[in-house]
């Protein structure tokens, strides 16, 4: 696995066929098929080029979580938890700024979409204050990149109750069950509810000049050190560059789209290893920065053509920003568990995927089953039952019992668009590289919240079902802080109401796509890594044809 | 403004900040910022640096107090008090080592005001070393111990505390980072019952 740099260096004033900037999730896939189709390809990824065969395990100095993961620093951000309220400094979004950006560390639940999610708004009706709308495209359409994901980036996984529909099996097979998987089986099956394996990027055996998971425990928060998860970092960036016409510009900093008088792209100025700013030119430009920085880049790319911002015609760059609901219920088991041990997730339940109006709001979720605590966290008493003493004898006997006997059944749940929830420029907080701060608003739809409660409640009756000796839940609280970047450029087929048209090309720049978290237009059900990919490779394919009729 | 060296952990020092990914379900305690300084620290048996003699009493016993050792070792035997000596010198985050420093002072008026015979926390009997520490326990001074007692109980060998794995032996987490199936009890009967180990 190559973890150096490889491929061409293209000069600055020499026009590449597209600049990519990100090199996550959806960037690392862009440039991989944008290269392969051919096309020079140059991708500026903000943070550093992290070495795979470094990954470790210690959680003290976990750089993949502790260190480049962090805003906080070097590019701070600003704060506002209502419309009105004045805005303060405090970190809200979260993301790894590292080549293979969050695929890195992610946790890799790889579920899909259903096909709900993408007319959800034709069947339940209007949602009166939101911006709750149908995708312009179909589930059905974006199948086949759902199913290239599992093929082409590595997923393993199985069949199983209320899967949505799939028109390839996965490539292999799933990851082998833990006891906390076995534990949720059991208590979703006596509650009769689905349950089926988690679906994961994470490889089950040796696939595609990868080994297979070696079950080191350590996933969410962390790199891999076997290569093992399917990170852009080791599935898409190497061969990218294997074409030799992609070259990927670590700890290159984009800070404004450059356009000519006719407003087309025509370059992507960024501050290079040395703070030095340089400017790629280009014939087209792919932001796939994810639901924080793909707004953020546009915004600060305002212009007289473009005064509200690049591609900004609508006034939509920047809204509806979704995450998605987490929600706890712990359990407390007889036997151990050693959940220390093997990927965070191997047993999933879709039961309740779907919203219901019988319950009196909007909301719909998945749950899974997982222990993702290191030694260090829970040592520090963040897996105790509430109540629980902090310090002295009975703390330690509790730290000694708990450990490997407890699981954590999780609910995830959906996020309503709202227009007032948004990323903008702060007026006056500034980067290192004096480029804005962004300001962020996040004030949850009061059924965000009874749709946490309600899949908390559920989330406890699957530990109670399972055999739990005691059972505990956090009461859920609105989030202020999102991990899940999404719905900030949202896709459409009006020009008025959405930013990129349903092949991820801006509305109002011609050689201007986006693509990554940003394009969504629901929040899904907690797992969106999938989506983000499957919707790179479709507007990939897209770009690609477009290019080669000379439509760009 | 521009930071000389573009290696990661130039990013590091800018960032100064906690852990914050949102999908974890903790953070770590703000102290962790000594951490990329403090990697090099081999403690075992070295001589305090940063802590003068009453300080380390002083402190050591409230660790032990905060991670006692019973039946098994604890903050003692992990070697906390090293841990803690090598946070200080490598540059706790702002304010921290002086709130541990007054905290010390503060303790022994404190201890003298509530047992005049006595005047130092580490002479006290167990009992009152444990309602003492009661009387304490929502003060910066005492949550920054507990968090620094109990990062070094549970944080890689490396750091200087967590001394033989104590931590780790005791929570039942085992360094070995590669592993088969069965992994815990349930999974194994799981499979012994006929289930798919997938």
């Amino acid at each position: 696995m190559p973890s150096k740099q490889t491929g061409p260096q293209y000069p600055t004033r020499e026009e590449v066929d597209f600049v990519v900037v990100g090199s996550g999730a959806a960037g690392g896939i862009m440039a991989k098929e944008l290269s392969t189709a051919g096309f020079s390809v140059v991708v500026l990824e903000q943070g550093p080029r992290m070495d795979p065969s470094k990954f470790g395990h210690d959680e003290y100095g976990n750089d993949e979580a502790n260190g480049i993961g962090m805003t906080g620093g070097h590019d701070p951000q600003s704060f506002k938890d209502s419309e009105d309220s004045t805005s303060y400094q405090r970190d809200s979004l979260f993301y790894l700024r590292t080549v293979g950006g969050t695929s890195v560390h992610f946790t890799a639940n790889f579920w899909r979409f259903h096909p709900i999610d993408f007319n959800e708004r034709s069947v339940l009706g209007p949602m009166s204050g939101t911006g709750f709308a149908d995708w312009p495209i179909t589930y059905d359409e974006l199948e086949p990149y759902y199913t290239k994901v599992d093929w082409e980036v590595g997923v393993s996984g199985g069949p199983g109750g209320n899967s949505p529909p799939r028109s390839r099996p996965f490539p292999m097979p799933p990851l082998p069950v833990k006891s906390s998987g076995v534990l949720f089986e059991k208590g979703c099956k006596s509650l009769g509810w689905s349950v089926r394996p988690a679906p994961m990027a994470i490889c089950s055996e040796p696939y595609d000049g990868r080994p297979a998971c070696i079950h080191c425990g350590f996933c969410a928060g962390w790199g891999c050190e076997v290569s093992a998860k399917s990170s852009s970092l080791v599935a898409m960036i190497p061969k990218a560059e294997a074409t030799g016409r992609c070259e990927v510009r670590a700890l290159s900093t984009a800070s404004r789209i450059g356009t000519d008088h006719t407003g087309r792209c025509k370059e992507v100025l960024y501050f290079d290893p040395e703070g030095v700013q340089q400017a790629q030119l280009t014939k087209a430009v792919v932001v796939c920065g994810n639901g924080a920085e793909t707004p953020r880049l546009l915004l600060m790319s305002d212009s007289n053509l473009f005064p509200d911002g690049l591609a900004n015609s609508s006034d939509k760059v920047g809204r509806y920003l979704m995450g998605n609901g987490q929600v706890h219920a712990y359990g407390y088991y007889e036997h151990p568990l050693n959940e220390f041990k093997s990927v965070q997730v191997t047993r999933i339940s879709q039961q309740f995927y779907e919203s219901d109006p019988k319950r009196g709001f909007y909301g719909g979720g998945g749950m899974d089953a997982r222990f993702q605590m290191g030694p260090l966290g829970f040592g520090l008493g963040m897996g105790l039952p509430p109540g629980s003493p902090r310090w002295g004898g009975e703390y330690k006997k509790l730290t000694g019992d708990y450990y490997n006997h407890v699981i954590d059944v999780n609910g995830h749940t959906t996020n309503i668009p709202m227009a007032r929830n948004r990323v903008q420029l702060d007026p006056e907080l500034k980067d290192r590289y004096g480029r804005p701060a962004m300001m962020v608003t996040i004030d949850e739809h009061p059924d965000d919240s009874k749709a946490k409660q309600w899949f908390s409640d559920r989330a406890e009756e699957i530990v109670e079902a399972s055999g739990a000796k005691q059972v505990w839940s956090q009461t859920p609280t609105p989030s202020r802080s999102r991990g899940h970047l999404l719905g900030t450029c949202r896709m459409g087929n009006d020009p008025n109401k959405s930013v990129v048209d349903r092949f991820n090309r801006a509305h109002d720049v011609p050689n201007l796509f986006l693509a990554d978290g940003s394009s969504l237009v629901s929040s899904g059900r907690g797992q969106r890594t999938m989506t983000i990919e499957a919707i790179a490779f479709r507007a990939a394919d897209h770009i690609i044809q477009f290019a080669r009729r000379g439509e760009i | 403004m521009q930071p000389k060296d573009p290696s990661r952990r130039a990013f590091f020092r800018s960032s100064g900040s906690i852990l914050s990914g949102t999908w974890l379900a903790y953070q770590l305690p703000a102290v962790l910022a000594i951490s990329d300084l403090a990697c090099k620290a081999q403690l075992a048996a070295a001589p305090l640096k940063a802590l003068n003699n009453v300080e380390a009493l002083e402190l050591e016993a409230i660790a032990a107090q905060i991670f006692p050792s019973d039946e098994t070792p604890g903050a003692r035997e992990a070697g906390i008090i090293y841990f803690i000596d090598q946070a200080i010198l490598n540059g706790m985050q702002k304010g921290e080592e002086e709130i541990l420093r007054q905290g010390v002072l503060d303790l022994q008026l404190g201890v003298g005001d509530m047992y005049p015979t006595v005047g130092r926390f580490s002479a006290l009997s167990n009992e009152q070393q444990i309602e003492y520490l009661r009387s304490i326990e929502n003060t910066r001074f005492f949550n920054l111990m507990r968090n620094l007692t109990l990062t070094g109980m549970f944080v890689h060998p490396k750091y200087g505390g967590n001394r033989d794995k104590i931590g780790w032996k005791h929570l039942g987490f085992d360094d070995k980072y590669a592993w088969q199936p069965p992994f815990g009890y349930y999974d194994e009967q799981y499979v012994k019952e006929g289930g798919d180990a997938k």
